[in-house]
């Protein structure tokens, strides 16, 4: 069942022109807890703000440069979900609410994420998360991207 | 005193090393009507915590308390309870079991809703679920619970030595089969923790929910009611339910809706329905379902992506015994008709964490209501932002 939750998210995620090998994709289910490059890599080009076949350490740059992911991470740093939500709401360009827009960082962008249901399940700002989690999040994002947002 | 303080600041200090999100709602909604004036303010403070952290957590711990400050009958009052406050824990896949003060509801919608003290059980069995719990009001502010069943329940109501709601204890348990169609089935049964004149009572609720692919759905529940009072005898009641809403194609996200409603009187061998929580029917002829038979249409639309409306009426018919209370009801009246509400409101969430709801009401009172009784009416303004 697992696996065709996850062909499932694939799907949708491929739908939206993704270019990562199935070899990335594995390696990142494989992930029993996100590091800061793998999510640099499939956010950026998820959000077209990097060529789909750019290399993680390259994303990673990239993101810190642009002050999305925080100071004291390192490319194979965890991730929590706090900092997670703000790299993709910064590389998405989503408006998140009042709080968010006047102290733009990631207690807001985590809040907001939890609102577009993008977030799901227990969870908590600090908590670290699987691969196969960061894939489910990141396609929901998407999918809310074809909407309203 | 300092010890019990000091263990509370040290734990909340280790949530906090583990990581917890906390924030607090912040509330304002004043309100005219025909009685006046009133403003209500509110703070919710509230914690959540997933002190296992990490990729595979199972629990979760949640705490959160309301400070009121409200004006009324030109009085100011303070109020400080608090709110759900509970350990959520995941033994295993699909089971789920929840400790401490928080919200029920029951399949029906017709017998209990709002908090509760105690413990709550979730698990999948097979196609099924099941659902058990066994719950206690009597430690909740009396301000901020609905459980009203009997005289010494309004007795302790409007006893100002009295803080707590009544001592009334729930077990329930639930059986559904969800799907396209979802079939429950509730067993709920409450007990009076008062020794003398004590009201008890059981139901038995069975219903389904379901939709069509055409943006159809509907519900139809049934609910058997059983009280006994000390010294009366038996009594045995019916209410049920039957709702649809349609969402109509096309890009804008409305909603039309309707549903019947209806709880028995004093009729025949039926007596008058006795929900454990007093659920209002209306918006601002607000009775709770026992002697009522009530009729509802609404249609909700957005205007914009930030803004939407929703119009709402109601009609209100009594049974002819055991019908609402209400002082404006004339006692030499045998009409069953109570009149009629028409209700709408404007919703504006601009933000994510700013909602603003303005609503306004009228009601016209049927025959069953004395000829001098006056419409009644309501403007109301909630501003909620979520910090």
């Amino acid at each position: 069942m697992k696996k065709v939750y996850m062909a499932l998210v694939f799907l949708l995620i491929s739908s939206y022109a993704f270019a990562q090998s199935g070899t990335e994709i594995d390696a990142l289910l494989s992930e029993g807890i996100l590091s800061a490059q793998s999510a640099a890599r499939f956010v950026l080009s998820a959000a077209d703000k990097a060529k789909p076949d750019i290399a993680p350490r390259d994303a990673f740059n990239q993101a810190k440069e642009s002050a999305w992911l925080p100071d004291w991470a390192l490319p194979q740093s965890a991730l929590n979900l706090a900092d997670l939500s703000f790299l993709i709401m910064s590389a998405f360009e989503m408006k998140g609410g009042l709080f968010y827009g006047m102290a733009p960082g990631p207690r807001y962008a985590y809040r907001e994420l939890l609102y577009l249901r993008a977030i799901q399940g227990l969870s908590d700002p600090a908590m670290t998360l699987s691969g196969e989690r960061f894939l489910r999040i990141l396609g929901r994002v998407l999918d809310l991207q074809g909407g309203a947002l | 005193m300092k010890r019990p303080l000091l263990a509370l600041a040290l734990s909340l200090a280790a949530l906090l090393a583990y990581g917890a999100d906390f924030g607090a709602a912040l509330g304002l909604s004043p309100k005219v009507s025909e009685d006046g004036f009133s403003i209500s303010m509110g703070l919710t403070p509230w914690l959540s915590s997933i002190p296992a952290g990490g990729a595979g957590a199972d629990t979760e711990l949640y705490l959160s308390a309301a400070l009121t400050l409200s004006y009324k009958d030109d009085a100011w009052s303070f109020g400080f309870a608090p709110r759900r406050f509970d350990i959520l824990l995941k033994p295993a896949a699909g089971t789920s079991i929840r400790i401490g003060r928080q919200n029920y509801a029951d399949s029906a919608g017709m017998i209990a809703s709002g908090l509760y003290d105690g413990f709550s059980l979730n698990s999948s069995w097979g196609s099924a679920r099941l659902s058990l719990a066994s719950l206690y009001a009597g430690l909740l502010d009396k301000n901020g619970s609905t459980v009203v069943m009997s005289g010494a329940d309004l007795s302790e109501r409007a006893d100002t030595s009295v803080y707590f709601a009544p001592p009334r204890a729930l077990m329930a348990a639930s059986l559904s089969f969800p799907g396209t169609v979802t079939y429950f089935v509730d067993a709920i049964a409450q007990f009076d923790a008062r020794g003398s004149g004590a009201l008890n009572s059981q139901y038995l609720s069975m219903g389904l929910r379901g939709s069509s692919a055409d943006a159809l759905s509907y519900e139809l529940a049934l609910v058997n009611g059983f009280v006994e009072e000390e010294g009366e005898v038996f009594s045995y009641s019916l209410a049920g339910k039957t709702s649809v809403s349609w969402l109509p194609p096309g890009p804008a996200k409305d909603r039309l809706y309707g549903s019947l409603r209806y709880a028995s009187g004093e009729l025949g061998f039926l007596s008058p329905y006795l929900s454990v929580n007093a659920i209002p029917q209306g918006q601002v002829f607000a009775p709770r379902l026992a002697g009522l038979f009530v009729t509802q249409a609404g249609y909700d639309t957005r205007l914009s992506a930030y803004l939407s409306a929703e119009l709402q009426s109601s009609a209100f018919l009594r049974s002819n015994e055991g019908g609402p209370a209400d002082s404006g009801l004339d006692p030499s009246s045998d009409s069953l008709w109570l009149g009629f509400e028409v209700y709408g409101a404007l919703r504006w969430a601009p933000y994510s964490d700013l909602n603003i709801l303005f609503g306004s009401g009228l009601f016209v009172p049927g025959a069953a209501f004395l000829e001098t009784e006056p419409l009644r009416w309501l403007a109301a303004l909630s501003i909620v932002l979520a910090m």
